[in-house]
């Protein structure tokens, strides 16, 4: 089993250094300055830990991220080699902060927290040690997407997030982030109504949710032919069990059967490898569906701005309206009732709050639109990046399938061949 | 791609004279189990009626040809299996040759009362056929009868006739009830019970004495309806008589221990017993693999389709081709493993289905000699009981009854006799016929598999061929 395992991750590993090489060879293109130029990230092993006393343990999973500074001159930043070691949760943590923080950014998923179209293969148990990789392989790409983007990767928080174990947690803690993420990622789920929407805003969100959707039916879709597949092919190693056992009592045909049914034993085996390797790639497939939820959480920033806007707007207009009301003295509850006037004082007051506030409230609007234009420019531009990064990454897994399928069908291809020559040598 | 193997003829160094002596006897005996007039009886202007009508005689006569004929006759096969397909085989090689196709499958009346009947066209250049090529119009149960016939004729003698197909009652009240001629519902039905009436004369055919007998070529040849094989039908009084005969033998079959005197039969029965054994479990897997495959092209479709959908909801012109040509290619995929699906039912499970039906005419044959024995011993025993049944009545001084006990005893000695040469040929020509059935087994199997191969190996080129032609598409996003 532990060989088993040590394969798996072995090309795993060479999958990996794949990936890495193509996230930074995407920002390498972009001449921006990231992180990812000064140094390199990598979460390399896992650990089980337990918590709590001993009767009721409860065990969790770290992960080691080792951080090393490439360039000589950036020593002064990050220190030669730093190993810190995280759980989940602290991710979960970090990319909610990275969230409240910059609205803006189609933030990078965090791998899945339960296996999504799992099937007969695939164990949902989440201490088994092939999802314990995948999951340690999906939290390095969060991590080097993160020290691939212009913004995120110069964060503070992020830094410390990578070099100070205890110290992250604790100024964590201090500034009180995690209240604070909660109460905006809340409001999040809240809908609103608004009056005028950015059509092109809308279109996005349009377009995240059936991206999502398709990306959703596609892999479903995928997992249900890969175990009918993974039962196609085991199904083979029955008749290599039937073709041996025949062999047996066949004079003639004896050893041609006996081969046959190695053959048939190779090729049903041969699965496992190929499935494995699918299963790589749909995990690649798998960060885009979290991407489109990302998209979908900056179109919904966006429109709490513009909520934010208009709301003020409607309360400055408001105040504008009770202002002439006060003007003509025909503010207040007196009046409504019984129709009495104000007296000039009175008056006089009353307009000159209401000036004050509606000044306050002018003040409001401006920057509540100040917000939203910024917020929109940025998002635009870091859109644009998204979707151009969303092409080449998934023409870069559509190949890899392919090639994928066309090496199954090869190798299933000589298997035939194989089989063939050995009957046909029957006499 | 599919190696024709050339069968060689079937009649090697077979005199003419030969055969017409034995046809002479085949005759006599058609004549004498067969009192009903057959038309197409060939009037060679023999004497047809032999003084002698020991059956015995007659059946040395035929074992002595069929001794030359083995001797003479090397590997001899067909070299094709029954396709999907309407094409005609060629069998070549040789003088003689014989090649049986069915064809054209039409229902006849209406209502209950409806029957397909199968168009039978042969070719031949065998010279006790009147033609070279002729063609009739069978219907199911006509099929059923010829078998039985052959049975009744052959199966004593130690002989093993291939089974003719099942029975299906279900999928036959459809086919009646259906109004239109266009068999939707049906046609695969028919063309299973097609592609099996085929298969079945073609090996009845391979077999040299069967292929002469005067039922089966009256069956190939005569133009007219045959006269309704009524005790063919699932529910008739004889179908029922039937039934409880197949219960008492199989019953039969279980309690009887014969004492084994030859050891090459006790191995042959263990080995046909291990070969049906392994037969059934790899058809069992066989039908286990085709319903899989049909799941998976079903499957399949559902990944096009998707593939499709999110292409549909791209904007990137590039990315949305590469997953509109991912969507074909799925579907292309779908329709290859619909293909294998039918390709490992047709060409294999039948195939295994064959031959399991085979095995059960072997132990048929088995079990007639068997019952032989049993005859035989009970005969030996009814001597013995006569002999002391003499000797008391010797004792007892009873002359008059003694002669009569004596003949007794001269009776049953001549019956032991008897029974005892019958046993000693139907386990001769049990060998015989298993050498044939052997070569012929492991010959039909080699051909069957490769085809199958090939097939298959076609059907993987063509998913190369199809995930291939995409690559270069999806690399070429820019």
């Amino acid at each position: 089993m532990w060989n088993a395992l040590n394969v798996r991750r072995i090309r795993r590993a060479m999958a990996e250094n794949g990936n890495r090489k193509k996230i930074y060879g995407e920002s390498k293109e972009r001449k921006e300055d990231i992180l990812l130029q000064h140094a390199e990230i990598a979460v390399s092993e896992s650990e089980k830990r337990a918590n709590g006393s001993l009767n009721l343990r409860e065990f969790y999973t770290v992960y080691l991220i080792e951080t090393k500074a490439t360039d000589p001159e950036f020593q002064n930043k990050i220190s030669k080699l730093d190993t810190v070691w995280r759980r989940y949760t602290e991710f979960e943590q970090l990319r909610d902060y990275l969230e409240v923080t910059y609205p803006y950014v189609v933030l990078p998923p965090l791998p899945e927290k339960r296996v999504m179209f799992g099937w007969q293969k695939l164990s949902t148990d989440t201490f088994d040690p092939d999802f314990i990789d995948r999951r340690r392989a999906g939290l390095e790409n969060f991590l080097l997407r993160v020290a691939a983007h212009t913004v995120l990767s110069w964060d503070k928080n992020f830094m410390e997030f990578l070099q100070h174990e205890d110290g992250w947690r604790e100024s964590y803690k201090a500034n009180g982030y995690l209240q604070i993420a909660e109460s905006k990622l809340k409001a999040l789920n809240v809908s609103v109504r608004l009056k005028n929407t950015d059509s092109k805003f809308d279109s996005l969100k349009v377009y995240s949710g059936t991206f999502h959707t398709n990306i959703y039916n596609l892999l479903k879709a995928r997992s249900r032919v890969a175990e009918k597949q993974y039962n196609v092919y085991k199904l083979h190693a029955n008749y290599g069990r039937v073709f041996s056992e025949w062999s047996a009592i066949e004079k003639d045909m004896g050893d041609a059967l006996q081969k046959t049914g190695h053959y048939l034993d190779s090729l049903a085996s041969s699965i496992d490898a190929s499935l494995e390797d699918e299963e790589l790639l749909v995990d690649q497939f798998k960060e885009y569906l979290f991407f489109a939820n990302s998209l979908s959480s900056v179109c919904k920033h966006r429109e709490m701005l513009q909520y934010e806007v208009e709301t003020s707007e409607e309360s400055v207009a408001s105040k504008n309206v009770e202002r002439v009301k006060a003007q003509q003295g025909k503010l207040g509850m007196m009046s409504r009732l019984f129709g009495a006037v104000d007296t000039d004082e009175v008056r006089e007051l009353k307009v000159n709050m209401l000036d004050q506030q509606i000044q306050e409230g002018e003040t409001v609007v401006n920057s509540a639109n100040v917000k939203l234009s910024t917020f929109t420019d940025n998002a635009i531009k870091d859109i644009d990046r998204f979707q151009s990064q969303k092409v080449s990454d998934l023409k870069d897994t559509l190949a890899s399938f392919v090639l994928l399928q066309l090496k199954t069908a090869k190798r299933g291809l000589q298997t035939w061949v194989q089989i063939r020559d050995c009957l046909q040598n029957i006499p | 791609m599919a190696d024709s193997v050339e069968p060689p003829p079937l009649f090697e160094n077979v005199d003419m004279k030969r055969e017409e002596a034995e046809d002479d006897d085949l005759f006599e005996s058609a004549v004498q189990s067969q009192p009903s007039a057959n038309l197409c009886l060939e009037e060679d202007g023999h004497d047809l009626l032999n003084g002698d009508s020991d059956i015995g005689e007659e059946i040395d006569k035929l074992m002595l040809n069929d001794k030359s004929e083995m001797e003479n006759v090397p590997i001899n096969n067909q070299s094709t299996i029954a396709t999907p397909t309407m094409e005609e085989v060629e069998a070549e090689g040789g003088d003689q040759f014989i090649e049986i196709t069915i064809t054209e499958p039409q229902k006849v009346g209406d209502g209950m009362g409806a029957y397909m009947a199968y168009r039978v066209l042969t070719h031949t250049n065998m010279p006790f056929f009147k033609k070279r090529e002729f063609a009739v119009m069978r219907r199911f149960s006509d099929f059923l009868g010829l078998h039985d016939k052959l049975t009744e004729k052959y199966l004593k003698v130690g002989r093993i006739i291939p089974p003719a197909p099942e029975k299906n009652v279900i999928g036959k009240a459809k086919i009646k009830m259906a109004q239109s001629e266009q068999a939707g519902n049906g046609s695969d039905f028919i063309e299973r019970r097609r592609a099996a009436l085929e298969r079945y004369l073609r090996r009845t055919s391979q077999h040299p004495v069967l292929i002469v007998d005067p039922d089966f070529r009256e069956f190939l040849e005569c133009d007219i309806e045959l006269p309704k094989a009524t005790n063919t039908s699932a529910l008739s009084g004889a179908g029922v008589m039937r039934f409880i005969n197949k219960v008492g033998e199989t019953v039969n079959k279980i309690t009887y221990k014969m004492e084994e005197t030859d050891p090459w039969f006790e191995n042959k029965l263990v080995h046909v017993e291990g070969l049906e054994n392994q037969l059934r479990k790899l058809h069992y897997n066989v039908e286990a693999m085709v319903s899989y495959r049909k799941e998976l092209a079903n499957l399949t479709n559902g990944v096009s389709r998707s593939a499709a959908m999110l292409s549909v909801c791209e904007d990137h012109n590039l990315l949305s081709r590469a997953l509109s040509q991912l969507a074909d290619t799925e579907e292309k995929v779908e329709a290859v493993h619909m293909e294998q699906a039918n390709t490992d039912f047709y060409i294999l499970c039948e195939m295994l289905k064959d031959y399991l039906g085979l095995l059960g005419s072997v132990r048929d044959a088995f079990h007639e000699r068997t019952k032989m024995f049993q005859l035989w011993q009970h005969s030996q025993q009814m001597l013995t009981k006569k002999r002391e049944a003499k000797a008391k009545l010797e004792l007892q001084g009873r002359t008059d009854k003694v002669d009569q006990a004596g003949v007794e005893v001269i009776e049953w000695e001549a019956k032991v006799e008897r029974s005892q040469e019958s046993f000693d040929r139907i386990s001769k020509m049990i060998k015989l016929e298993m050498d044939r059935f052997e070569k012929c087994r492991i010959q039909d199997f080699k051909v069957t598999f490769i085809k199958y191969l090939e097939n298959h190996m076609e059907h993987q080129a063509q998913l190369v061929k199809y995930w291939d032609d995409f690559l270069p598409e999806a690399k070429a996003i820019a």
